[in-house]
């Protein structure tokens, strides 16, 4: 049995004077409040009729239970992303990837064995950030040329070279250290070195 | 929350996947997509099979519905475009007198109904028409004033209790007796539907 403040918050639901909360709940009630949804039907037609009748033609029945019963096999329209919004998302990522790729481009090697020419200027000419599920060693097999730099228990010094399999390999390639405790990123920079001066040669401790 | 704020969170729910509410947006403007439709298709029955393809399409487009115009706009260029396709179909070409759509809130079938709609059906629209302003008529001066301030000049609470100088709560009261009242009038006869 539908309440007479039930109603009366109906008719101010009809006039949009009901506050967001009232009008909430009353509109839940309706789904399942058959009565009621017949009053709400009956008073929007009272109101067409008192706008201008011939604006209304009044509906059987029928027809609200045909389009529920049409619609109950239909898949629920969700709400989709306009494009907009997800090429927006896409530029932020490119924006980030970029910002990320361009603080790491030119890394400086700060150990006293690799000062001078012999690192020249550390030239990053890509960058890959992981998860730390990824394990440093595993990203080595697959790198095995290229210095690590990571987020351990002990961050690689300065001119220090990360354990791989070709050693000699690595000892070619000055490395930086870069330990970020604050995030979760293994950050791997595959490093080429820019040749300094043609006249000057490479320290013996650096061959 | 306004009738608009209503009928959007109507529209949000059913993108949720709440059937209930895509069905109190249906009884709400389901009369006036009728008159629309009949505006376009002079067979009554055949014009209730039309708007129920206007409401499954609306719902199955809903989720591209982002609430920058009315639902109702919105529902209603779907409601002219399905009864012209319907037209094309059958091969009879449709009015050219189309309503603009910046009218459609204030759409009037206006005589064109009168001529379309079926015989039987224009007698129960100008006897629930009757019955209504009869019963406004008859409406204790206080409520037939609140009434009219709202339906018909579109005042909101907070100008009617100014115009009526009385309190908010008042008004809200006096406009709900006044529905109540036409209600048992015309209850009857939607009952005949």
């Amino acid at each position: 049995m539908t309440s007479s403040s039930h109603r009366e918050d109906l008719s101010a639901l009809i006039d949009g004077a009901l506050g967001r909360s009232e009008s909430a709940f009353l509109l839940r009630r309706l789904e399942h409040d058959a009565e009621l949804r017949e009053t709400y039907a009956c008073w929007h037609l009272i109101g067409d009729c008192l706008r201008g009748s011939r604006s209304m033609m009044p509906a059987p029945h029928a027809l609200a239970e045909r389009v529920r019963a049409a619609i109950a096999t239909e898949a629920v329209p969700r709400r989709r992303l306009p494009l907009q919004v997800g090429l927006r998302w896409a530029a932020g990522f490119a924006t980030a990837a970029v910002v990320a790729a361009s603080a790491f481009w030119y890394v400086q090697p700060g150990a006293p064995g690799a000062s001078g020419t012999d690192a020249g200027q550390l030239v990053a000419g890509e960058s890959e950030v992981t998860r730390s599920g990824v394990r440093a060693d595993d990203l080595r097999r697959q790198l095995p040329l290229l210095p690590v730099s990571s987020r351990s228990s002990r961050p690689v010094g300065a001119g220090e070279f990360a354990p791989t399999p070709d050693p000699e390999a690595w000892q070619k390639a000055p490395v930086t250290s870069l330990h970020y405790p604050s995030t979760q990123y293994i950050i791997v920079l595959p490093a080429t070195v820019r040749p300094a001066a043609p006249a000057q040669e490479r320290p013996a401790s650096a061959q | 929350m306004s009738d608009r704020d209503v009928d959007q969170e109507l529209v949000e729910r059913v993108q949720r996947g709440d059937l209930g509410a895509f069905d109190l947006l249906v009884r709400k403007y389901q009369h006036r997509i009728l008159a629309v439709i009949g505006r376009y298709i002079r067979d009554f029955s055949e014009a209730q099979d039309v708007a129920q393809e206007v409401f499954l399409r609306a719902y199955r487009a809903l989720g591209n519905f982002r609430g920058e115009s009315a639902f109702y706009t919105w529902v209603y260029k779907i409601a002219v475009n399905t009864a012209k396709n319907h037209l094309v179909a059958l091969r009879r070409r449709p009015p050219s007198d189309d309503v603009d759509i910046e009218d459609a809130m204030h759409f009037s079938a206006d005589s064109q109904l009168k001529d379309r709609a079926t015989p039987e059906n224009e007698l129960l629209r100008q006897e629930i028409e009757r019955n209504v302003t009869a019963a406004v008529d008859d409406l204790p001066e206080e409520l037939r004033m609140a009434i009219t301030l709202r339906e018909v000049e579109g005042l909101s609470y907070e100008e009617i209790a100014e115009a009526m100088d009385c309190p908010i709560g008042t008004v809200r009261s006096r406009i709900f007796r006044a529905r109540e009242a036409i209600e048992r009038r015309i209850r009857p006869l939607l009952s005949e539907t």
